[in-house]
């Protein structure tokens, strides 16, 4: 299996870096010139859900936990910005920091009792359970949230109202995507992000060398409930609404989908897989509404053949093809 | 004052005694090994003293306070650190990133989420490294490292926990005569230079006897002799169930 920290950038990467920026750059001004605002809203939709998969990575590809509840927090990070901002009035720059810190808080109770439980099946269901007690509560609390009717028309600044144009909002989410996925960055790399990974290796080496599982478990669990709740306040921010839609079961199974299929255990993976799952999705649906079907079977077969993902086989290849080994 | 006492340590699992009212106690700088049978309890007494089992009777002292009770964990920020029968280690991580990895937990620097760890407590793992002979080794992926590479890794990732008392767990299990009496000079080597007290167990009874200092042998669960090697040699019980009447 491949990681990627490597020591220092080689000049090759540094190159690749500046083109993907400049890419990101210039895409909405293209797809704004030759295509339609539909694609620039696709793109953001993209840059959401990698935020969302990179976060949730840090649980899976890092931490080694299978989450089936990460709905949770992104759906908790979008209804609270939307409740803040149309309940409370409260200003957008406010609701939208206020959001993921409440997102956290739900990861650090639901983490809490989540990390006690050893092996992969129990903590997928007691997630998924925590998860799906949230859904009903947001379901059916009406006085509040307005049960499945959601939040409608989100008061959102005009500096990035996706009324005109969803170029603006493109940028912002970008540039907020990007910091946080730079900060993921940074805490994999980190004395903590080695220790985590040694507690996924062999989580009983780990706690013989001093490691509390748990509270670094609960600690990655609690940081990645965060970043997921900044991915959902950014969607509110998109849509100007909200259902409990975005607490389904369904949206846990797609950013668990996005990790296998991108690559966990390579950095950039999620995005790979975000991009591949978001874009199928809208083309698929619009040529066949089996498009479900389509993505199942593109899954299967990548999981049994290619386990190590999109992104994970491009590193290989990388690595074969220039020869050099990044760790 | 003994560095380790276990006073009438007991482990039951349903009902059986693996571990019987086992007492014994460890000098500082000792080299106390463990002899037994298959499925005398070795393996159980050193998941008792690790804290990875707890004990149904009994208590064991570490430098006079109680750990039985404490999780894995804590045992280890007391200075105790263990080695496993079958080898482990981080296998996807790099040689250098497995020793680093206890560094830093020991130095309380693995709760730093945004500070670089390539650079981090890069002296001592290199050091402790080049102490166990695998500097030269250091970015291979620990999962190709050759068998007898592996133990010196574990050794290092145990060293790595600042320990200054090893639990070794058969440390030549599965060796050739010529990489056993390697590793065998290797952590004589280590236990001189760092003044360590080493508990180990091992089936190679001639190895057990050439270098232990002090000898307790276990039996169904009970220590039925315990002494010099040239008593444990001596004792009758031992000839009996040992070497064979």
């Amino acid at each position: 299996m491949t990681r990627l920290v490597p020591n220092r950038f080689a000049p090759s990467k540094v190159l690749t870096a500046v083109l993907v920026v400049a890419f990101l750059i210039i895409l909405p001004l293209c797809l704004q010139r030759w295509g339609s605002e539909y694609y620039i809203y696709l793109a953001s939709k993209v840059i959401i859900w990698s935020l969302f998969a990179m976060s949730f990575n840090l649980v899976l590809g890092y931490g080694g936990m299978m989450s089936f509840g990460h709905a949770a927090f992104y759906g908790l990070g979008a209804y609270s910005c939307a409740l803040l901002l149309v309940k409370a009035a409260w200003p957008a720059p406010a609701a939208f920091v206020a959001a993921p810190l409440i997102a956290a808080l739900a990861g650090l109770v639901i983490g809490y009792f989540s990390v006690r439980i050893m092996g992969i099946f129990y903590f997928a269901v007691l997630t998924l359970s925590f998860s799906q007690l949230i859904y009903i509560l947001v379901f059916k609390w009406r006085s509040l949230t307005l049960g499945d009717d959601g939040i409608q028309g989100v008061p959102v600044p005009g500096y990035i109202s996706t009324l005109d144009s969803y170029v603006h909002f493109y940028y912002f989410a970008l540039i907020i995507a990007a910091i946080c996925i730079f900060i993921l960055w940074k805490i994999t790399r980190s004395p903590f992000g080695l220790v985590l990974r040694s507690a996924r290796e062999n989580p009983d080496r780990a706690s013989f060398i001093g490691v509390d599982l748990r509270r670094y478990r609960l600690a990655a669990f609690t940081v990645s409930a965060f970043f997921s709740g900044i991915a959902g306040a950014l969607f509110v921010f998109m849509e100007t609404s909200v259902s409990p839609d975005v607490l389904k079961w369904s949206i846990s199974g797609e950013v668990i989908l996005m990790g296998l299929l991108g690559g966990m255990h390579v950095f950039p993976g999620p995005i790979v897989g975000a991009g591949i799952m978001v874009l199928l999705n809208s083309f698929l649906t619009s040529y066949t509404e089996y498009w479900a079907l389509f993505i199942g079977t593109i899954l299967i077969l990548s999981v049994l053949f290619f386990p190590q993902g999109v992104a994970g086989i491009a590193y290989e290849a990388w690595q074969k093809y220039f020869g050099r080994s990044l760790s | 004052m003994p560095i380790l006492e276990l006073q009438g340590v007991t482990k039951l699992f349903g009902g059986v005694a693996a571990v019987s009212d086992v007492s014994l106690s460890v000098e500082p700088n000792q080299i106390f090994g463990v002899i037994g049978p298959n499925g005398a309890g070795k393996t159980t007494l050193f998941n008792l003293i690790s804290g990875y089992y707890r004990c149904d009777r009994g208590k064991i002292l570490f430098n006079g306070t109680q750990i039985n009770g404490l999780a894995p964990n804590a045992i280890v920020a007391k200075g105790i650190g263990r080695s496993f029968q079958v080898t482990s280690f981080f296998p996807e991580m790099t040689v250098w990133e497995n020793v680093q990895a206890a560094v830093l937990v020991k130095n309380r620097l693995s709760w730093s989420l945004l500070s670089n760890s390539s650079t981090a407590c890069g002296e001592e793992t290199e050091a402790l490294l080049n102490q166990v002979e695998l500097l030269d080794k250091r970015r291979a992926q620990a999962k190709t490292l050759p068998a007898g590479d592996r133990k010196k890794l574990e050794l290092g990732i145990v060293l790595g926990t600042g320990a200054h008392f090893l639990l070794l767990d058969e440390p030549t299990c599965g060796m050739s005569p010529t990489e056993t009496s390697a590793t065998v000079d290797l952590i004589m080597r280590i236990t001189e230079q760092l003044k360590l007290t080493i508990l180990f167990t091992e089936h190679k009874i001639d190895m057990v006897m050439g270098i232990s200092s002090h000898i307790a042998v276990l039996h169904f669960g009970t220590i039925i002799a315990s002494g010099s090697p040239e008593e444990i040699r001596m004792n009758d019980t031992v000839q009996q169930i040992y070497f064979g009447d």
